[in-house]
């Protein structure tokens, strides 16, 4: 199923080429994803009609159900977190 | 994911903190404008850092302004007047946004504050800055609040501002900028910016803005201000308060408040550097910027 997700109402994030920069303003604080984290928001924020895990498995060349676990939880954690919404419900 | 506790980049905590102060201005429905750093369109100045955020409030809802960013965890560091000879921002420090200035008007736009934000906001823009819409001025007003401020730098040559938003734009944008110099009656500030300054030589603000424009002494700065100010009400303030301690200035320089006997020896001390500072420029005429 496509799944797609997008900046939270009352997020706000910077990224780099490296990192990403994401927070609730004003309240804070400014969380740091880097590596495969960046990578995920990445690809969670891509609209191309596959889920974020099968995008992120192809984007390291790995069995879907290596990294499923991993991309559901921090999706999960961006969420509950307050600056990652999923966008098409 | 990890919570930063230190080590974010100056320019990420800068873009957040626009993004933290715009949430601010629409959860309290208070119109502000960010203007220089960030704010500023690439058309402008290509690629232009900033190093803290600056916003226009509007003028009738500044107090309101203050007291929400204060709500939201910002703490008060330097009041209007402590700030500049200009009185025109606050300043004030979150612990994960850093700085923030507070401006109630621009210095160098001599229309009322009040008319000249409705005329800045008539024609306002919107620019993404950590994914969150932020409310601009137009390219033109960005351009002009570029080189007025540049007026301020004592710079002897044209910076990269004045450049880009002035000398090296287009014939349009330049008709642009002359329409605000005219409509926000900034032109003794702008004319300090361009090298055109002894235009101005008997408008009353001309001595405050040779002063901050190509440097001066305490003396002839203080003087240049009650010359400036547009009622007597307001250069009696000034003559009668400048001389005294800035308390709040003093508290940023010690990273603590000041005690009595401190305050008491500053008080002292203001006038003798002043006196001592116009006695070098007595003794050596030559040796100061033209």
């Amino acid at each position: 199923m496509p799944e797609r997700y997008e900046l939270a109402d009352g997020a706000a994030a910077v990224e780099t080429v490296t990192t990403v920069y994401a927070a609730r303003v004003p309240e804070g604080p400014v969380l740091v994803l880097d590596g495969a984290a960046a990578e995920i928001w990445r690809e969670a924020r891509a609209d191309d009609g596959r889920t974020v895990a099968e995008r992120v498995a192809a984007l390291f060349g790995v069995p879907v159900d290596e990294v499923r676990g991993d991309v559901d939880d921090f999706l999960a954690d961006a969420c509950a977190r307050g600056i990652l919404r999923r966008a098409d419900r | 994911m990890t919570e930063a506790s230190r080590g974010v980049p100056l320019g990420v905590t800068v873009r957040l903190g626009h993004a933290a102060v715009q949430r601010v201005a629409d959860a309290s429905g208070i119109r502000i404008l960010h203007i220089k750093g960030y704010a500023v369109d690439p058309e402008v100045v290509p690629e232009r850092i900033g190093t803290d955020v600056d916003v226009l409030v509007d003028p009738a809802e500044v107090d309101a302004f203050l007291s929400e960013l204060q709500s939201a965890g910002w703490r008060r560091v330097i009041g209007f007047r402590a700030g500049s000879p200009f009185g025109h921002a606050a300043a004030l420090w979150h612990q994960s946004w850093g700085y923030v200035d507070v401006h109630r008007h621009f210095p160098g736009i001599g229309a009322r504050p009040r008319d000249a934000f409705e005329i800045l906001w008539q024609d306002h823009r919107q620019r993404e800055i950590a994914s969150v819409t932020c409310t601009v001025p137009n390219p033109g007003a960005q351009s002009l609040i570029l080189v007025l401020n540049a007026a301020r730098s004592k710079a002897s040559v044209p910076g990269r501002d004045v450049h880009a938003a002035w000398l090296d734009a287009g014939e349009a944008r330049r008709a642009e900028v002359e329409a605000l110099v005219e409509s926000l009656h900034a032109h003794v500030a702008f004319a300090a910016a361009t090298g055109r300054l002894d235009d101005y030589r008997d408008h009353r603000e001309y001595a405050l803005w040779k002063a901050v424009s190509r440097g001066g002494t305490r003396f002839e700065e203080w003087r240049a201000r009650i010359l400036a100010a547009p009622t007597w009400r307001e250069a009696a303030h000034t003559a009668l308060f400048a001389p005294l301690v800035n308390v709040e200035h003093l508290t940023v320089v010690l990273h603590r408040p000041p005690t009595r006997r401190e305050i008491v020896r500053e008080f002292l001390a203001r006038p003798v550097r002043g006196l001592r500072e116009q006695l070098r420029v007595l003794r050596n005429p030559g040796g100061r910027r033209a």
